[in-house]
């Protein structure tokens, strides 16, 4: 992406310090996320990669307050929206938070549009919610927002319902869902899975342009490397409920510091290339969910790992540049990776 | 961005196109099939008797002893019985009870079923108790539990509704909160959370509209299983006063003469069975309307 695009001000939209997530109480229970930490500057995309399961969309729900309180226990250092502090907030004030400073798009538009509301009714209703508005104003601003993310004829598909859309209509339905409110923050939760992968690429190119025009930043959830180097600024690659790896995507995809992103890098398919046999996998399959793990817990499958790495918990090293890793073997995972194509294709 | 070019969708878009809400096709579709229109009709049938019966037929109350158990004439069609009534004027009125104890049954069991339904299945620990009480219910035979409640109460229509509109709770609370706790989950449940929608109106909004379609039809099927169930009271004597014709006071009168003067027994019995038919045929036609993957593949 273009960098005269970013209106980086340094100020920073979201702060998570410290994000511990454990689903059950006592012997039982499961640990999700283990010291999360995560910030989102003004104008910037974040990009949390990792594969599913990782706690990618647990890390967005703790922070929205969406997992059921019965059984998640949600324990942070801090997680602020701006000035607004959400780790001790109440389900009412993070109510009016939701949708209208923070909106989300989910991974399948198919199934997340109500079948008997039209969708001029379904976008406007966080206007209604939390603006008070009337019903012909959410009318109006819906037809707006169908306008903003092109979609032809808007005023005729104001009153349409959802399953008369395709499936690349309704995640534009579900953007303009999400940003009605005009919010600081867009989570956009695997948002081109579900889709063709010609629509994946209009509707990635679309949260790019409306996050220019609207001066939000964006937390991009995906399992997708290519997607992550076309969009992202910086990037987050977790495993097993840590962040093992983060920093500006050229940083990052020009030295990759960690076994798991090291995997991840030498599994991708390369544009224009014929591949002789099959691609590279990474060998066993992740952990499940337990304790948290006394060590690194990507160690068992890493090719580079040493004894150190089943003992203790790595902890993040500074890479400069903003750019850290949790691995003791950073330096080995790197000299292994400079001749990887992906990675010369970035220096 | 342009705004103006907005602006002037937004003047010419005045009117609203015309809906195409999914279930309503489904509905209009199901409405122009032949059985739909006979079962239709034949309700409206009923509908007619019931609200023209006194234009019809005679008064139904009207005892004349020296004319008991008289065959059909031209001016009595379905003859007297044993006090010398006219049984077409009967017949004909009894229909209003029917109808009346359906619908008001239908509506009765509906609405607390569905409040309860819905609370049931959003509220963890009310939940619970609330469906325990539910299944205490359920273990009582329904008309064992009509006959108690109509005994309790003063003999009357009123009664005989409430008392057959209880029973009838429990399995529309059933429905709805099973309904309700798959709705729940639906991802656009959760995109309607995430939006900030919470509290009443994300019911109102989202989940009771997804929850309405099988609650029709279970209300048809209990209007239907009303009606019987007041025939039965009423047969038992524990329905509405002799004052009130209806159905099952008819086949209880009748049973003493059935030997000799069967069609007394006949005419209430197969308008009752005719009635139960019709609003169970069209509980499944609707049934097969509103289900959501008929409504899908209509699409």
């Amino acid at each position: 992406m273009t960098d005269t695009l970013r209106m980086q001000t340094g100020k920073t939209v979201l702060d998570v310090r410290n994000l511990n997530l454990t689903f059950g109480r006592g012997d039982n229970a499961l640990h999700a996320l283990d010291h999360v930490s995560l910030s989102v500057q003004q104008g910037e995309i974040l990009s949390l990669v990792g594969e599913s399961g990782c706690g990618k969309s647990a890390t967005m729900m703790a922070i929205l307050g969406l997992l059921p309180k019965r059984a998640a226990t949600v324990r942070a250092d801090a997680i602020r929206l701006g000035e607004t502090d959400l780790a001790g907030a109440s389900q009412r004030q993070l109510r009016r938070i939701r949708g209208n400073r923070i909106g989300m798009i989910f991974q399948d538009p198919m199934t997340s549009l109500n079948p008997v509301h039209t969708v001029g009714f379904q976008i406007g209703e966080a206007v209604r919610e939390h603006r008070g508005a009337s019903r012909a104003e959410a009318r109006h601003q819906a037809l707006r927002m169908l306008d903003l993310v092109r979609i032809p004829d808007p005023a005729r598909r104001l009153d349409a319902y959802p399953h008369e859309l395709s499936g690349g209509m309704r995640q534009r339905v579900m953007i303009a869902m999400a940003l009605v409110c005009e919010p600081e923050l867009l989570i956009a939760d695997e948002p081109t899975t579900a889709l063709d992968v010609t629509v994946q690429a209009q509707i990635m190119a679309l949260v790019d342009e409306l996050r220019v025009e609207m001066g939000m930043s964006v937390v991009l959830i995906t399992h997708d490397l290519g997607v992550v180097a076309a969009t992202a600024d910086r990037v987050a690659v977790m495993y097993a409920g840590r962040i093992v790896e983060e920093g500006p995507v050229e940083q990052v995809f020009r030295r990759p510091s960690h076994g798991y992103t090291a995997g991840l890098m030498r599994s991708l398919p390369l544009d224009g290339q014929v591949h002789q046999g099959r691609l590279q996998e990474i060998p066993g399959s992740v952990p499940r969910l337990g304790e948290a793990a006394p060590n690194c817990a990507f160690a068992p499958r890493c090719v580079f790992a040493k004894p150190r790495c089943a003992a203790e918990v790595p902890l993040p090293t500074d890479l400069g540049g903003g750019h850290a890793a949790r691995c003791f073997e950073h330096s080995a995972v790197f000299a292994d990776l400079a001749d990887n194509d992906i990675v010369r294709a970035w220096q | 961005m342009a705004l103006t070019e907005t602006e002037t969708k937004i003047q010419a878009h005045g009117t609203r196109s015309r809906r195409r809400n999914p279930t309503l096709e489904s509905l209009a579709q199901a409405a122009r099939e032949p059985w739909t229109i006979i079962c239709v009709l034949i309700l409206l049938g009923f509908l007619a008797m019931a609200v023209l019966s006194p234009m019809l037929a005679g008064d139904p109350l009207a005892i004349n002893p020296a004319y008991r158990l008289k065959p059909p004439s031209l001016e009595m069609i379905w003859g007297t019985d044993h006090l010398g009534r006219d049984v077409f004027a009967r017949a004909m009125n009894g229909a209003r009870m029917s109808l009346t104890v359906g619908v008001a049954v239908a509506l009765l069991s509906a609405i607390p079923g569905v409040a309860i339904g819905i609370f049931a299945a959003m509220n963890r620990t009310g939940g619970a108790l609330v469906m325990r009480v539910i299944d205490a219910m359920m273990a009582i035979p329904a008309v064992l539990l009509a006959i108690a409640l109509a005994a309790l109460l003063q003999p009357g229509l009123l009664t005989l509704i409430i008392a057959i509109s209880i029973p009838e709770i429990p399995r529309m609370v059933r429905l709805v909160r099973s309904v309700v706790l798959s709705v729940r989950e639906q991802p656009y449940v959760d995109a309607a959370v995430s939006v900030g929608t919470g509290g009443f109106a994300l019911v109102r909004r989202h989940i009771l509209p997804n929850t309405i379609a099988p609650v029709i039809v279970q209300a048809t099927y209990a209007a239907a299983s009303a009606i019987i169930a007041s025939a039965v009271l009423s047969f038992l004597g524990v329905g509405t006063p002799p004052d009130v014709p209806s159905w099952g006071g008819m086949m209880a009168d009748a049973r003493k003469f059935f030997q000799f003067y069967p069609m007394l027994m006949v005419y209430p019995g197969a308008l009752l069975s005719l009635l139960v038919l019709v609003t169970n045929v069209l509980g499944d036609r609707l049934s097969d309307a509103l289900d959501p993957r008929k409504i899908a593949r209509s699409i």
